[in-house]
């Protein structure tokens, strides 16, 4: 009946609430006007319930106490509550304890005195009345009302994370099919490839097996959050073999020997900064250069790093590193939601060098 | 027979090059380059008749090769994937094929090129669009090709009838004629200060009034050179005086 909501009720909406209100009253006032005569004289109640004149009555009483306890507690507790957003909740109690205590001994008052045939009236003494029905009423009264309130905020808020959720799940999958392979590698590969069939069958097939496994990583991290970082090597191992195949004796590797530490990464989050290393370190530099994978434990998790020989010229400045849509903005927005770190990405240049590596 | 210059930096695509090109009887490799510099070497050397030019290329890439070229010769060009290259070159009919290339595709560049279809100027056009404004100049230290950024040239000279371009450490050799470099080098803030010099505004410190109307620069590594009058008036609206 007393639609609880965290905001009050507009003035388009309060007329149908007023008669709701009403019906409400209509129909509960002959329950509880038997339930009162139980209380004071038990033995009058079968003549009550055959009585017409008695039920109706007693309805029309309960529309007052109805109209009365909804106009002074329904709506001055809405109207309360928005008042009293951004204050403790400690507060926020306190308040709302005494409002209903007042409110309701208020609604009792002005109801006993306005509803024409006493249907409601307790044969009890008037201190005591107070005492025990105002307060166990207003108390009783307050608490299911800030429950309410308090349930119907939380919904609010667990909808709204939830949409947040949804949203940076969407943007997560939209990184890693961003972050996926460059067509390029793609395309020098299938170039390397065609010329192998003929001078190299076995490395052809050789070739199309890895680019195969790729393409299916590939495919698999697009669903998957996250991967073992074991599994982002192998990857980058295939990735770099083909490379390899093409830039011959330009490309020196590194690569880790034993197992990674079982943690895991975003998918294809290692791959781009390895392509980055042979794009600056080798693929622009006659005499080519070296690609360094470097894996450490470091604590539970892992250390990653990936090395490109360089002429040791300072790294261009963040604008111009991660510019929107280039492929270190894309590892480093997804590094950040996937540590909660606002800087994740670790770069550095030395003497004939450059690297960029994360932890996790 | 046709003398080729196969330009590409990756062994297994020359390779694969090399057998598509033997279907052809008429074609004779005379040459192979594995970078952009290695490429400007072997057509001094060589002087082919037909430049099969890979695009991307450390060094110097197949854009920035042409550019150096004083004479080019047909130039078909060779890319695994640039779309925005093959716009290019599709809007001005320059010859090109893509990677893994196809045999018949071969066949038809070559066919146009056997029928001198080929716009020669349109080739280096589209080279000096798609690589900007020149960067770098390719220059002789002895025998070989030194590549050296525009801004480290500090003026171009002639001296006996051959152009020089001075640094601050070097003076080397640039087989192009003084008026060929105004023009290229314009955009790239060179200026003609009289019949035999190019300075680099960049690196252009005081002028000096000298005798009757004419000119002097001071440079960055101290140098003064004379202006001519006509050109005088150039330098100053170029330095924003006047």
């Amino acid at each position: 009946m007393f639609r609880l909501q965290s905001a009050p009720p507009t003035l388009q909406e309060l007329p149908l609430l007023l008669a709701k209100c009403t019906v409400w009253g209509l129909l509960s006032g002959p329950v509880f006007g038997a339930v009162f005569l139980l209380l004071n004289e038990p033995g009058r109640l079968p003549a009550y319930l055959t009585s017409p004149r008695a039920l109706f009555f007693s309805s029309i009483d309960g529309v007052v106490w109805a109209l009365t306890f909804y106009i002074g507690l329904g709506l001055g507790n809405s109207l309360l509550k928005r008042s009293l957003l951004g204050y403790p909740p400690a507060i926020q109690n306190t308040i709302f304890v005494v409002f209903n205590l007042i409110a309701t001994s208020m609604a009792v008052a002005i109801a006993g005195t306005l509803s024409p045939h006493g249907s409601f009236t307790l044969r009890t003494p008037l201190y005591l009345r107070i005492l025990v029905i105002d307060s166990v009423l207003g108390l009783a009264l307050s608490l299911v009302i800030r429950a309410f309130i308090h349930l119907k905020l939380q919904v609010e808020r667990t909808q709204a994370e939830l949409q947040l959720q949804a949203l940076e799940t969407a943007r997560a999958q939209a990184l890693a099919l961003q972050s996926q392979i460059n067509p390029h590698f793609f395309f020098n590969t299938l170039n390397t490839i065609s010329a192998l069939i003929d001078d190299d069958p076995a490395a052809a097939r050789r070739n199309i097996a890895r680019l195969a496994d790729m393409f299916r990583y590939t495919l698999g991290c697009t669903h998957n959050s996250s991967v073992e970082l074991e599994q982002e090597l192998d990857f980058v191992r295939d990735y770099l073999a083909i490379e390899q195949e093409r830039f011959r004796r330009r490309l020196k590797l590194e690569l880790p020997g034993g197992p990674a530490p079982p943690v895991r990464v975003p998918g294809l989050i290692l791959q781009p900064l390895v392509e980055n290393a042979v794009k600056h370190g080798i693929a622009g530099r006659i005499e080519g250069g070296t690609v360094t994978v470097r894996v450490e434990p470091l604590g539970s998790g892992a250390r990653v790093t990936v090395r490109n020989t360089s002429d040791g010229e300072a790294l261009p400045g963040e604008p111009a590193l991660f510019r929107p849509g280039h492929a270190l903005e894309n590892v480093r927005a997804r590094l950040r939601m996937f540590t909660g770190r606002p800087d994740p990405l670790r770069m550095a240049t030395g003497d004939g060098w450059t690297e960029f590596g994360f932890d996790v | 027979m046709i003398r080729t210059l196969l330009v590409d930096d990756e062994e297994l695509a020359r390779s694969a090059l090399r057998r598509a090109l033997a279907q052809c009887p008429d074609i004779e490799i005379v040459g192979e380059a594995a970078d952009g510099i290695e490429a400007l070497e072997k057509m001094a050397e060589l002087k082919p008749a037909l430049l099969l030019l890979d695009i991307e290329m450390p060094g110097l890439n197949g854009f920035e090769v042409l550019q150096q070229l004083t004479e080019p010769p047909a130039v078909v060009f060779i890319t695994a994937y640039d779309e925005y290259a093959v716009r290019a070159f599709e809007a001005s009919a320059v010859d090109y094929l893509l990677k893994p290339v196809r045999q018949e595709r071969l066949d038809r560049a070559l066919a146009r090129i056997r029928q001198g279809l080929q716009r020669r100027a349109a080739a280096t056009e589209v080279a000096r669009e798609r690589s900007g404004p020149l960067r770098r100049l390719a220059a002789r230290r002895g025998k070989r090709i030194a590549i050296i950024a525009l801004r480290e040239i500090i003026r171009l000279e002639i001296e006996d009838k051959l152009v020089f371009a001075c640094t601050a450490t070097e003076r080397l050799l640039v087989e192009k004629t003084i008026g060929e470099l105004e023009t290229l080098l314009a955009p790239a803030g060179f200026l003609r200060i009289s019949r035999s010099e190019l300075v680099n505004l960049e690196t252009v410190r005081e002028l000096i009034p000298w005798f009757s109307g004419t000119w002097r620069v001071k440079l960055a590594n101290g140098e003064e050179r004379d202006v001519s009058r006509e050109r005088a008036r150039q330098l100053k609206e170029a330095m924003g005086i006047e």
